[in-house]
């Protein structure tokens, strides 16, 4: 009981650094998953279509996938140097595959018959894809862009590590020392986030189902 | 009849037993004998400083003795590590900082005076542990506060009692800055700062002081890269760092039995300043040369060997 009545007396103690840090967690988050989506959905699309490259374009995205997140943070420094830019850069370079292998998954499952029936009734390459192989593939692709979500705002802890400020600070600082009132302050608006995200990029999808009628 | 053979199964075995047990402290005793030929074991941190010094103490005391050096134990590990060895005997000499003896193995409160803690070590290291420590080398290796030398030189700042009146400027440094009372918010308390935060890991504190994404930093002050990036340490002119400074620690049987050690280090003390060690540690962590090399190098340049 008296723990969290300390941790309450932190929390209003440090409010203003909490809810600072938050608004940067939230940023590098948000414009490192949007980026790795925005360009990750366009690549799988176009790897889709050549199915020869696109083993390696996925197989690249997946050793990239499993560079250590500080050695990732490490390989950049000597390119973009440190603060918010190579930890976003780095957001990118995780979402990229499940987002790119989802994307491609997604557009093979789509039954051939369903195209070859669209493409009968006279549709264009882009009505097929938009109209037909994408909304098909929506759930696929959208189930690794809520992962993505997740992921990156896990991942943004890191950008403590570099000098992108975020939740991360009080995290790294909390378990150094040893100091759960910090290390929870952190931990609770990272998981919430996280939840957050999740939720609400849940309700956008059935939004698109919605729209596309399927 | 099943019973007493048993008892004497038994009897073998404990006989079979004693013998090894007797036969094991036997082979214990083997080492101490080839010590009394005159075999010394160097030892030392993991780090270019331990290197360095520990082969300078091996390249001397086996230039200048006829005692043998074992130099496999050069590059063993901390402090933790070094000093039970010491005590147990499996290690003989190896170079030590001051402030780590006091506040680490000897678990004191922080002192400020320089000379106080070496003195006060020396007693209780005699004392408790039957370890000499031979006189300091000459520079301190402690926390310090590094700046970018043309921002220091513009600002007009020396000292870190400068740094408070140039309030607005940042500092960077780790998860354990702001919150260790021994690093920030003790150094607020004591200079009375107000440096802006900027938290990276502790990897890239000189990069990140390079890039300018800060002003001032956290360091080691005989860290070799403080050469590479041209960084000067300010003078810590209220003495707010513990004192950190370089010895020799050497078993007190070996120096009774082997005097020739200490005349042999001597040269040493007093003789290595920051700045020395600084250059040392920047061959061999910035030009990546060999720690042996190194140490020859710096010796000859002294006309030691």
């Amino acid at each position: 009981m008296e723990g969290i009545i300390h941790f309450f007396q932190y929390v209003c103690e440090t409010w203003g650094e909490i809810a600072r840090l938050t608004g940067q967690h939230a940023f590098l988050a948000v414009i490192g998953a949007v980026i790795g989506i925005f360009t990750a959905v366009p690549l799988g699309i176009f790897i889709s279509r050549r199915p020869r490259i696109s083993e390696y374009v996925i197989d690249i995205a997946g050793v990239l996938y499993t560079i250590p997140s500080l050695a990732m943070l490490g390989f950049l420094l000597p390119f973009i140097g440190l603060g918010w830019i190579p930890a976003i850069v780095a957001l990118v370079i995780y979402s990229w595959l499940p987002v790119l292998r989802n994307t491609c998954a997604g557009l093979a499952s789509v039954d051939p018959a369903v195209k070859e029936a669209a493409m009968g009734m006279g549709a264009t390459q882009s009505q097929l894809l938009f109209k037909v192989e994408l909304p098909l593939a929506l759930p696929v692709i959208m189930a690794s862009v809520r992962t993505v979500a997740v992921l990156t705002v896990g991942v943004a802890t890191l950008g403590a590590l570099v000098g992108a400020g975020g939740l991360g600070e009080l995290i790294f600082s909390g378990m150094s020392m040893m100091d759960n009132n910090m290390l929870i302050a952190g931990t609770i608006p990272v998981t919430v986030m996280a939840v957050l995200f999740d939720q609400s990029l849940g309700y956008m999808e059935r939004r698109l189902q919605i729209k596309f009628g399927s | 009849m099943l019973k007493s053979r048993k008892i004497i199964y038994l009897l073998l075995a404990v006989f079979v037993g004693s013998f090894g047990l007797l036969g094991g402290c036997g082979t214990k005793e083997e080492p101490k004998e080839s010590k009394a030929k005159g075999k010394v074991v160097v030892a030392s941190k993991q780090y270019a400083e331990g290197y360095i010094l520990g082969h300078m103490a091996a390249i001397l005391i086996e230039e200048k003795t006829d005692l043998e050096v074992d130099k496999s134990k050069i590059g063993m590990g901390a402090t933790e590590i070094l000093h039970p060895a010491m005590v147990e005997g499996q290690i003989d000499l190896y170079p030590e900082y001051t402030g780590t003896s006091w506040m680490v193995v000897l678990k004191q409160p922080v002192l400020h005076d320089r000379d106080e803690i070496y003195e006060k070590t020396k007693d209780s290291y005699k004392e408790e542990f039957n370890i000499v420590c031979l006189p300091p080398l000459g520079f301190n290796n402690t926390f310090a506060i590094a700046m970018p030398k043309e921002k220091a030189e513009k600002l007009n700042i020396k000292t870190i009692s400068d740094l408070a009146d140039h309030p607005g400027l940042t500092l960077v440094g780790d998860s354990t800055t702001w919150t260790r009372p021994d690093v920030y918010p003790g150094m607020k308390k004591a200079y009375g700062l107000d440096l802006k935060k900027k938290m990276v890991d502790t990897n890239f504190f000189y990069e990140a002081l390079a890039q300018g994404q800060g002003d001032v930093t956290t360091c080691f002050s005989t860290d070799g890269r403080l050469k590479k990036y041209g960084f000067t340490v300010l003078e810590d002119d209220k003495s707010f760092y513990p004192h950190y400074d370089g010895m020799y620690v050497v078993r007190a049987e070996v120096l009774e039995k082997y005097p020739e050690i200490k005349e042999a280090l001597k040269p040493l003390f007093g003789n290595i300043d920051e700045e020395t060690m600084i250059g040392l540690n920047y061959q061999v962590e910035v030009e990546k040369k060999d720690p042996v090399e190194v140490a020859r190098e710096f010796l000859k340049s002294q006309k030691l060997i």
